[in-house]
Formats: C-alpha cells, structure tokens, sequence
C-alpha cells in the first residue's frame, strides 16, 4: 500500500457527472475524486445537491450522464446484483439515521451481516456487541430505535455502517441538528473511526465544526460545481467571495 | 383539456407499468426462495389473525342483511324454499370474498402503504439499497405471501360464518322453515361455488398486497406524501378489487 499523502489510489473516481431533477441541473458536469485512506468534506447550502451526490455514488439513482468508478468499476448502469456487490464495501450514515424502527438496536447493526455472510448467533452478537462499544453503546443492542435519542440514533447508524468493514463510509449530514456537545461527540467518534479503521470517507455537511475537526480535503459545491478544493486551512484563508460568505455566515464581505 | 387527459393517461399507464415490474420482482423473489419465514410468518399473523374479528363481523351482517332482504321478498313470490340456496352462492361465489377483501384493503393494505410509505420518507428504504439488500425480499415478499394466503383463509371463515348469519335472520327472523334452508342449500350449491370464491380471494390478496406496497414505495413528500400514499392504495385496490371481481366471475361461474 501506498502511504504518501498524493501518491495514492483513486478509491472512488467521479467523471464529468450530470444529474437534473425536473430540468433542474443539480449537478452540473462535476469531477472528483476521493483517495484511499482520505477523509473528504463536501460542504455547501442546503439543496446544492451534496445529498444527492453521495446518493448517486451509492448508485440509489443513476446521472444523466457521466462516470462514478468505485475502485475502479463504474456503476453507472450496473446491473442491481454487481451494485449490491459493491454497496457491500460502503457504509452509508444518513441524514435522518434512517434505523429501522421496527427492529431493536442489535439487528439494526448486523442487518447488513446477516444479509451477506452466513454467520452463527454468537458470531454475530459478538460483532453486534463489539461495533456498539466502538461507538460508547455497549448494553444497548436490546433497545428500540425509538428509545434512544437523536444523538444516540446517530451512533446506532454509525456503528451499523461500519458492520461489515467497509471500506467507504459515506456520511449524509452527520451532525445536523445536534445540540453542540453531542455533534462535538460525534465528530470525536468519526475521526478516531477513521483512523482506527483507516476508513475512506466522504462527509457531506453544512456544519463547519465537523468539517474542520474531521476533514483532510474540503470541496465547495455551488450551483451544480465544484467551486475550490482545498485543505480546512487553505479554505478557511481563501479570497473566495461564495466561500468567504459560506463559511462567516455571510456577515463579512470582501 | 386533451393535453391534461393526455398527462393523466400516460401517468396511469406508467404506474400500472411500474405495478407490473413491481409484480414481477416479487413473483421472481418468491420463486427464488429470496425471503426470510421469519417475516412472512410475522407478517400472516397480522394479515390473517389479527383481522378475524373484524372479517368475522363484517360477514355475519352481510349474511345477515341480505337473508333479511331476500326471505321476505321470496316468501311473497313462493320461493322460500330456494333462500338456502341463494344464500349459500351469493355468499361463497361473490359476497365473502369480495367483502372480505374490501375489508382488509382498508385494514391491511393500508397499513402496507402507511408503514412502507413512512419507511421511504425516512430513508430507510434507502438504508435497505445501500446495505446491498432488496426492500423486495425485506417487505413486499413477506406481505404478499402472507396476505395471497391468508385472504382465502379469512374467505373460508366469512363463507361459513356468512351463511350462518344469513340462516339465522331466515329461519328465526323472518320464519323459513329450517330444514327446507338447509335442503335448497346443500341441494344447490356446488363445490365450484366455494372453490371459485376462494381462487378469487388469492387474486385479491395479490392485488392489495402489491397495490399496498407499491404506494408505500412511492411515497414522497413527508407525512402529507404517506397519507396520499395510504388514501391511494386503498381506492386503487377497491377499483380493481371490483374490477377483477366482475370478469372473474364471468370465468369462474359461467354456465
């Protein structure tokens, strides 16, 4: 394995994608890509399209045109059983968790084993129990969704994530809408993920704390492009007027 | 106004397309063993076990009213003596499966479109995608299975139940003599009429379980988006519940 920082691997490889919805060009001829071991932060406004970049990466809907490679195999009309495949080397943490509500806590974290490996009860309690301690939920796989809170949720779906070792995380919104403590505790919990794991990750947000405290390489999508990529520090310094508004909440201008 | 009967049109045939490649993945799921017992098991208890008392209810009216209707009217023309029989065909070829149907379309498949239907706004669904799974083999299958087997299940209740409503109000109520009931009846009625009443209840059963789950799966929008979803699946499988039960007919019981 490669280990200098520019000399690696392109793990997921993004060719000039385009993708409407009803005529409205939300990505708009975009390149990109994420290298092995790289943890990304795609930042911007609501609704400039950085959700549905990551759903088009975990193949949920297809472009209009272009390419996503993922370890050098493009799923842009990949059959569903190669893209099952392929989802089996992500894990996806979502905006709104999205735990299965109807089952308890443990089988939320192994429903992604179960449903690929053939393992005994006890394997799998152990990898159900293991996960839940690596996200400071040990005990809990008895729980209901419902009886947890949001910040807690949020650790279910990570350790559900990470289940079966994958080797992207994708991350939709990880921290919104947490109070500042539990969003600092899940930014603390996704960085030591990372290089625990040594995990590639993309993390979309709108937080800055999150992006600054766990995010090696920040691009700003802006109107359907790609606007800068850069470190936190070279974003945090740029004379960008669209980023400079972004990131001091619009109250300096240049 | 042609441009929007157009639009509407093609809408319908695009859903009706998407219902059949929706059918045909389950179908597919089905043949390949793709589901978990688990689920379908879970899943026949509240199709079926569950909605007994209100399926058991709904025939012993239904029986009922109509015996009420149909005695005194006949006894007027001399033909008391075939209400047994009358009763037992109407009840076994169209009254139970058909209202059994109604019945748990707004029990069950409402219930399917309302809990898919919030699933997809939370993004589960999409959770089920992108751990490499299919929300077919995890919801449609289990639902499907379990309500194609549990509809004639709670037709065969409803037929027995129905005729014996029915022979209750003709024979206490109104004043059939009893055994002359039971004699037209088991004299009339055929095999085929039960039969045929309980291969349209697993046509039924399909219908409001595909139905149920394809609006659950289409559901957008939020809370307002699964209500639609919900309102939807329950006129779309009473339209085609009548529907099919019309033509079904035609092939089931012709002369």
């Amino acid at each position: 394995m490669m280990d200098q920082k520019n000399n690696r691997e392109n793990i997921i490889e993004i060719r000039k994608l385009v993708k409407s919805f009803n005529g409205n060009r939300v990505i708009n001829d975009i390149d990109l890509e994420l290298k092995s071991g790289e943890s990304l932060a795609i930042i911007g406004p609501s609704g400039c399209g950085k959700s549905t970049m990551l759903k088009l990466i975990i193949g949920l809907f297809p472009p209009d045109r272009g390419e996503i490679r993922i370890k050098g195999l493009n799923i842009v009309n990949m059959y569903n059983e190669g893209l099952a495949k392929l989802r089996e080397k992500i894990g996806m943490v979502f905006q709104s968790s999205a735990l299965f509500d109807s089952l308890t806590v443990g089988e939320n974290v192994s429903f992604g084993l179960v449903e690929r490996l053939k393992l005994s009860e006890i394997k799998l309690r152990k990898i159900v129990e293991e996960k839940l301690e690596m996200v400071g939920l040990e005990g809990k796989q008895d729980l209901m969704p419902s009886e947890l809170s949001g910040g807690m949720q949020k650790r279910v779906s990570l350790a559900r994530a990470i289940a079966t070792n994958p080797e992207i995380i994708l991350y939709d919104e990880p921290t919104t809408g947490l109070d500042p403590i539990t969003a600092a505790s899940i930014e603390d919990l996704m960085d030591s993920l990372h290089k625990r794991l040594r995990t590639s990750s993309i993390i979309v947000t709108h937080q800055l704390s999150t992006v600054y405290r766990v995010a090696q390489r920040i691009v700003m999508l802006h109107e359907g492009k790609i606007l800068v990529s850069g470190t936190p520090d070279e974003t945090k310094n740029t004379k960008d007027k669209v980023i400079r508004r972004f990131i001091t909440g619009g109250r300096e201008t240049l | 106004m042609f441009e929007r009967l157009g639009e509407w049109i093609i809408k319908i045939l695009e859903e009706v397309g998407e219902l059949t490649v929706l059918s045909g993945n389950t179908l597919y799921s089905v043949m390949r063993g793709n589901f978990r017992i688990k689920d379908v098991i879970a899943q026949m208890v509240r199709v079926g076990v569950e909605s007994i008392p209100v399926a058991i209810t709904t025939a012993i009216f239904v029986g009922a009213v109509f015996a009420l209707q149909i005695s005194s009217e006949f006894i007027k023309y001399g033909a008391g003596s075939v209400v047994g029989a009358v009763l037992g065909i109407a009840v076994a070829r169209e009254l139970a499966p058909a209202i059994t149907a109604v019945v748990i379309s707004g029990r069950v498949g409402a219930a399917f479109a309302a809990e898919i239907g919030t699933m997809k706004v939370t993004e589960q669904i999409d959770a089920i995608y992108a751990m490499g799974s299919d929300p077919v083999k995890h919801l449609v299958v289990p639902r499907y299975l379990a309500s194609t087997f549990m509809l004639p299940v709670l037709t065969i209740f409803a037929d027995l139940i129905g005729f014996i409503g029915g022979y209750y109000v003709a024979v206490y109520v109104v004043g059939i003599n009893s055994t002359g009931f039971l004699d037209s009846a088991s004299m009339f009625m055929k095999v085929n009429d039960i039969t045929g009443g309980v291969i349209k209840a697993v046509f039924f059963g399909m219908i409001i379980s595909l139905i149920g789950c394809y609006r659950g799966m289409k559901a957008g929008g939020g809370a307002r988006g699964v209500g639609e979803a919900t309102t939807n699946s329950v006129v779309n499988s009473l339209m085609a519940i009548f529907v099919v039960n019309y033509f079904m007919s035609i092939v089931l019981f012709k002369r």
